[in-house]
């Protein structure tokens, strides 16, 4: 096989792939327009914004943050004894719009926009210094926005080059350390001091998989994974920063071995959606969670 | 060195915009409704090399137009319009990517799930291409990339390198490497 022959193999392939999808098989659709892209972009800013404010009501007066199988995912200074403050003010004190950054994932918490994220960072010195931890950044996002408010522990963190994976847990029988899940989180912007984004989360032995990632969806949805474990109950939520849970379902019997799980589901919204699916109900309420990010159409 | 990317074949080259073609800042909706209109397809089907599940790779461009109806003003041509949709829908795909890369240890469920569609498709295509197609799915995510936006997208490799956020000389290597691997796997003497 000469060099053009390999060529034209890659090419050939390529283009008998691509060429299966023809004009015809596109859904109708229409160009975004303006109203559509400014939309889909202030659900995306505001509402993680007007949550901010919930969360830090459910926040203040947390006193138990335990954290840090490593030193480095402890509370910046001074933060462990009031609790984290989800960014309130930041949003009217910039005086310049910001550029726009491509964050490569779909943001969840706590910016729904990198100029939320910019606005913070310009006025950090003043506030919220646990953006800057991806620890307190999942463990806030855990306890405030989905209201696990009984997962106190930083059980694990790794940095990459995709970003920070933290493990957040509690503690089982005889005071040891369980993880719940590890969740995923990116710098939102392309600077050192870039406040934390969770983004999404690493699953294993229990995994939310449907819709995909990142994926345009409407109602109703199905969402659905794979779980290992015995006689597990699994709950699902949908959730929009600072409003009550779009969907809140539960109990689905699941269990075995890599075994899938589905079920439809409704909810009324638009904008960026959490969708969140917990385990529990053996030792505590809550013992595994997955989450995934999605939009609405 | 090799000269790995001929132009023989230009059947999926990208529909050109007027070249260097000045936008009107205050038109988004009309240009974005151009460009949704001679573009739509291409970036469909980059993103279902991509992604390879066509609701997905749909889901994925649309989002690209989207981002580009805001960033409209701050982009000076066409060019860096298509430009900015391509890179658009690389980062749809990479976080689409991830997020089943993150779900290891389930890969055959997965592959099974998520790729029903794809495979039934797939099965349609005469061998020859699928051996190919499924030398390709096993390169490095990098490589991967770089192969389908060079050989298939037909894009200069400053094109490509804007589209993956990577350099030139990033672009040579993994193609050429890309290239070798999937020429070892066929069985190729190169």
């Amino acid at each position: 096989m000469n060099s053009h022959d390999i060529d034209d193999r890659i090419r050939d392939a390529l283009n008998a792939r691509a060429s299966q999808l023809s004009q015809d098989d596109l859904r109708p659709a229409s160009a975004p327009t303006g109203d559509q892209a400014r939309g889909w972009r202030s659900s995306r800013w505001g509402a993680p914004l007007l949550a901010s404010a919930a969360a830090a009501i459910l926040v203040v007066g947390t006193t138990v943050v335990v954290s840090a199988l490593r030193s480095d995912s402890r509370p910046p200074a001074g933060s462990s004894s009031t609790g984290p403050h989800p960014t309130t003010s930041s949003a009217t004190t910039a005086p310049n719009p910001p550029a726009d950054f491509d964050l490569g994932y779909q943001p969840l918490w706590p910016f729904g926009g990198y100029a939320a994220a910019e606005l913070w960072r310009a006025g950090r010195a003043r506030s919220e210094p646990w953006h800057l931890d991806a620890g307190q950044t999942a463990l806030t996002f855990t306890r405030a926005y989905l209201g696990f408010a009984r997962m106190t522990l930083v059980t694990s963190k790794s940095t990459d080059s995709s970003g920070a994976h933290v493990g957040i847990g509690y503690r089982g029988t005889g005071g040891r350390p369980i993880t719940a899940a590890v969740l995923h989180l990116v710098r939102f912007g392309p600077r050192a001091d870039a406040p934390w984004e969770v983004v999404g989360s690493d699953d294993t032995d229990f995994s939310l998989e449907r819709p995909a990632y990142g994926s345009a969806v409407s109602s109703p949805i199905t969402v659905g994974g794979h779980i290992s474990g015995l006689g597990d109950s699994i709950h699902l939520w949908i959730r929009q920063p600072g409003r009550a849970p779009l969907t809140d379902v539960c109990c689905l019997p699941a269990g075995g071995v890599q075994s899938p799980w589905q079920r439809p589901v409704s909810f009324s919204g638009s904008g960026v959606l959490t969708i969140v699916a917990a385990t529990g109900g053996r030792t505590q309420l809550v013992e595994r969670f997955a989450i995934q990010g999605v939009h609405t159409r | 060195m090799r000269t790995t990317m001929d132009r023989r074949h230009v059947g999926m080259r990208p529909p050109k915009a007027a070249a260097g073609a000045r936008m009107t800042p205050g038109d988004a909706d009309g240009g974005v409704e151009r460009l949704y209109r001679s573009h739509r397809l291409y970036l469909v089907r980059m993103a279902l090399l991509l992604v390879d599940d066509f609701e997905t790779a749909e889901d994925v461009t649309q989002d690209a137009f989207a981002a580009l109806h805001r960033r409209w003003s701050s982009l000076g041509n066409e060019d860096a319009a298509v430009g900015y949709l391509r890179a658009c829908v690389v980062n749809g795909a990479r976080s689409v990517l991830r997020r089943r890369r993150t779900v290891r240890r389930h890969p055959q469920q997965d592959e099974q799930r998520m790729t029903e569609d794809s495979a039934d498709s797939r099965a349609l295509l005469a061998d020859e291409h699928r051996e190919v197609l499924a030398a390709i799915d096993r390169l490095p995510t990098r490589q991967r990339e770089v192969i389908l936006l060079r050989y298939w997208g037909e894009l200069t490799e400053p094109e490509v390198a804007a589209a993956l956020g990577i350099s030139v000389g990033a672009v040579k290597s993994n193609a050429s490497r890309g290239r070798d691997a999937i020429a070892a796997i066929l069985g190729g003497v190169q």
